[in-house]
């Protein structure tokens, strides 16, 4: 075995080292925002989601007739888009923590932020539109 | 020659508590339903398609393969709409003493197993 | 990504068994990490067993009785031995807590595992490398911050506003929170965990610190601040009965008070 001067090398590096790397470019001054809409659409979607089940149930298990005039009315037109938004939009945020605490690469995090965007952005936009298309009757 | 990392992972490592099981399970059953809101707009999408597209979904949603994916989803639904509360109240501040943590974390299951299994009763009985 | 197993040089492999005492009534068996700098070898769990009728009460005193008759090899970390210097945190039977305030009597039957703080590099045995941890300490400015010209006498508080400093102040910084959560595993070198978020509560609760502002934007951040999910390991472990878990709800809610 070669002396072990490695060891402690790195434990004098280290006292210089550690907190160079602690402090980093200092914070971003941002988190409130997100921390905040994470919950705002969580008090948003108690009433929304049960709402929605609550319909689905009594709807889904029955002809695709009776789901099509429930959405050509337009309260429950309206409240479903909404629960589609918050509840996307809820998602979206947690998602993102959920990579943020455990990818740590710079390419694979921007990849996963362009994917789920992307995804979040098509399913908003596909159940605006066939709410939409029941809602108009067309 | 590397210093070594000590020991951390559950539950070899690190003893679970209620806490940390319930956190890890508000974790996944969000995670759950946001891969299961991609159905749920599928469904939206193909009421308003209708025809071929929602008897084939509605097929699918009926089939035994459809009632476990829907019964595993409520249970998700509920996990995390009752969590979701207890979390709210923490954010306000409310429920921080280990042992109510703890009472509220019973709770939260006792309300999730209440709540789906009322749901599915209505669905049979229906 | 993050590791959610050890890596190769840190699996835990079988060590060596120590001789049992002879004609001893109460034994207690001790499962206790070892790595050795000076070895060029992975890390192992040794077997000790010790005559309880020769020992002290507390797990503190039978790591010492070891260190003392067995193997004076074993490495730990003790100063106070009651509960006030923090130095012998260690993780006993999955649960991080203070040695010097742990009696053998309340560890369940059969042997008992000890391990360092979990999740840091280990400097010996159960020396746990804590220079992150100061290094993060040191990052919110632990005094008090005023720009009033110090006083003849105290800075002077009122009674009511000394009651918020309760259930801070009293934090040792033995790190047990900060290494029993699994947001500090995953981002110990951006999120500032626990322990140091409990410390920066204390100075942002104190009626005379002027620098609120200012401790609250070097918080203000995804990593710093909001890698903290409640996952309430933290209020679990600590020896000294705080809440961290509420010190950073507190927090978050004076950022949210902010606008």
């Amino acid at each position: 075995m070669t002396k072990a001067t490695s060891l402690s090398d790195t434990t004098a590096l280290r006292d210089e080292v550690v907190p160079r790397q602690v402090r980093q470019f200092g914070s971003a001054r941002d988190g409130l925002r997100e921390w905040r809409l994470q919950r705002l659409t969580a008090i948003a979607l108690i009433p929304l989601s049960l709402y929605f089940a609550a319909s689905i149930l009594s709807i889904a298990t029955l002809d695709r007739k009776t789901a099509a005039d429930w959405l050509s009315s337009p309260v429950p037109a309206l409240l479903v888009i909404l629960v589609v938004l918050a509840g996307i939009m809820h998602a979206l945020i947690g998602v993102r923590s959920v990579v943020l605490d455990y990818v740590h690469t710079r390419a694979r995090l921007l990849a996963a932020e362009l994917l789920f965007r992307a995804v979040a952005v098509i399913l908003a936009g596909g159940a605006v539109l066939a709410v939409l298309k029941l809602f108009l009757g067309r | 020659m590397e210093r070594p990392l000590s020991p951390f992972m559950f539950p070899t490592w690190y003893r679970f508590q209620i806490t940390s099981a319930l956190s890890i399970l508000h974790r996944l059953t969000g995670i759950a339903l946001a891969v299961g809101s991609i159905l749920l707009v599928w469904w939206l999408i193909s009421v308003a398609a209708g025809g071929e597209v929602f008897a084939t979904t509605h097929a699918l949603l009926a089939s035994p393969f459809g009632i476990v994916l829907l019964c595993g989803w409520s249970i998700a639904f509920f996990y995390h709409l009752c969590n979701g509360v207890r979390h709210l109240a923490w954010d306000a501040g409310y429920g921080f003493e280990i042992r109510s943590a703890a009472r509220s974390g019973y709770a939260v299951l006792a309300g999730t197993v209440l709540l789906t299994a009322m749901t599915w009763l209505y669905v049979f009985l229906a | 990504m993050s590791e959610f197993t050890l890596p190769a040089n840190s699996k835990v492999g079988k060590g060596k068994h120590w001789p049992t005492p002879k004609d001893g009534v109460h034994l207690k068996g001790f499962r206790i990490y070892r790595w050795d700098p000076d070895k060029n070898a992975n890390p192992t769990i040794d077997e000790f067993e010790i005559d309880l009728d020769h020992c002290g009460p507390m797990v503190l005193d039978a790591l010492v009785k070891i260190n003392d008759q067995i193997d004076p090899t074993l490495s730990f970390r003790r100063s106070c031995r009651e509960g006030v210097c923090g130095s012998c945190a260690m993780n006993i039977n999955g649960h991080n807590t203070l040695a010097c305030l742990t009696p053998i009597s309340s560890l369940k039957a059969g042997a008992s595992r000890i391990t360092p703080l979990p999740h840091l590099p280990v400097l010996k045995d159960l020396i746990p490398d804590l220079t992150g941890l100061y290094a993060q300490y040191a990052l919110i400015e632990p005094w008090l911050q005023s720009d009033q010209p110090p006083p003849d006498r105290e800075r002077r508080q009122s009674p009511e506003d000394r009651a918020k400093l309760d259930g801070l102040w009293e934090c040792i910084l033995c790190f047990c929170c900060s290494t029993s959560c699994p947001s500090y595993w995953w981002n110990q070198d951006k999120y500032l965990g626990p322990s140091i978020l409990l410390q920066s509560y204390r100075w942002l609760a104190d009626s005379r610190d002027q620098s609120t502002g200012e401790r609250l934007d070097r918080l203000e951040d995804p990593f710093r601040l909001y890698r903290c999910h409640t996952i309430m390991n933290c209020t679990k472990t600590c020896p000294k009965g705080l809440n961290p878990a509420r010190a950073i709800a507190n927090t978050k809610h004076m950022m949210s008070e902010r606008g």
